[in-house]
């Protein structure tokens, strides 16, 4: 573990061997981030938080991208593409793959990761996703119902 | 003196809570009246002088959010003092993202939705005071 600014930062490599910019927030205040989420329970009726996963060891990009060791504050398709991800279209998608909430600016603002899926119809909307919110937990949530940018969601699958 | 104290901060602690980037951070703030309002309440010295009380404070997520508000305050204010504040909050190890935040300040990331034009000095106007090619914030 070496320092990147103040913030400790491990080696993080895609698939290809591209260093990915990463940083791990220790001693976060866990009790304000706590009434933060439950305001956010309340104001995204259904969610589900998952216990004990305040933290800002890692962000819904590295939770999805780097198995909850570390937080990755930019990722791009192109890093994405060396993890050999491929996008998939909506009537494929399956739970475990990944989803991309794409802003107006093209950046990929969250991700997760798929849970369910309602298979008859493929619904967007019956679609659940596994995802952290910032600092604060892991959420269980119905695709739409959470705090980023929904007018642009892309499904991606890692080909093996 | 509690120069912040008008700030929506319950608001803004939501999206401090929830921001995974801070492109995230500084787009949510920018688009909230208050921060809006609290930019152009205060002189970049007062704001830069508070900034500096702020990081010396217990890191709680409340000093949190008070210190990205000021940082995006500044950020609306182009002055010398406010350059030489963001040329130092690249080195500043003390607050998450501060070489990103020094990054958006120095237009190295780009935001199509809004430019900043370092030229004007921006102030809240009375809706009947709008006249063409005035900036309009949409609080989102």
């Amino acid at each position: 573990m070496t320092l990147s600014g103040g913030n400790p930062t491990i080696r993080l490599q895609t698939r290809k061997g591209t260093d990915i910019n990463n940083y791990q927030l220790h001693n976060i205040d866990i009790t304000q981030y706590e009434v933060q989420m439950a305001k956010l329970s309340q104001q995204y009726l259904g969610i589900i938080l998952r216990p004990n996963t305040i933290t800002g060891m890692y962000n819904c990009h590295g939770m999805t991208f780097a198995s909850r060791r570390t937080g990755i504050n930019t990722i791009s398709m192109q890093l994405i593409t060396e993890d050999d991800f491929i996008q998939i279209a909506d009537n494929e998608v399956l739970p475990g793959d990944v989803v991309l909430y794409i802003n107006d600016l093209g950046e990929i603002e969250h991700t997760g990761f798929i849970t369910s899926v309602d298979l008859p119809n493929r619904s967007k909307f019956t679609t659940m996703v596994l995802s952290k919110w910032g600092d604060g937990s892991e959420v269980i949530h119905a695709i739409f119902n959470c705090p980023y940018a929904k007018d642009n969601i892309q499904f991606v699958r890692c080909k093996n | 003196m509690e120069i912040e104290k008008n700030l929506n901060r319950e608001k803004l602690k939501e999206i401090v809570t929830i921001a995974n980037s801070a492109t995230f951070l500084y787009r949510s703030f920018i688009q909230n009246q208050s921060v809006v309002e609290f930019a152009f309440s205060f002189t970049d010295q007062e704001l830069i002088k508070r900034f500096y009380e702020k990081i010396n404070e217990q890191k709680t997520l409340d000093n949190s959010t008070v210190i990205y508000a000021i940082i995006v305050a500044l950020s609306l204010q182009t002055s010398a003092y406010s350059d030489g504040f963001f040329k130092n909050l690249q080195n500043d190890n003390s607050i998450k993202w501060n070489k990103e935040m020094s990054d958006i300040y120095y237009n190295k990331v780009s935001f199509n939705s809004f430019e900043r034009k370092p030229e004007l000095n921006y102030s809240i106007i009375e809706e009947s005071n709008v006249e063409e090619n005035d900036t309009i914030i949409f609080n989102l």
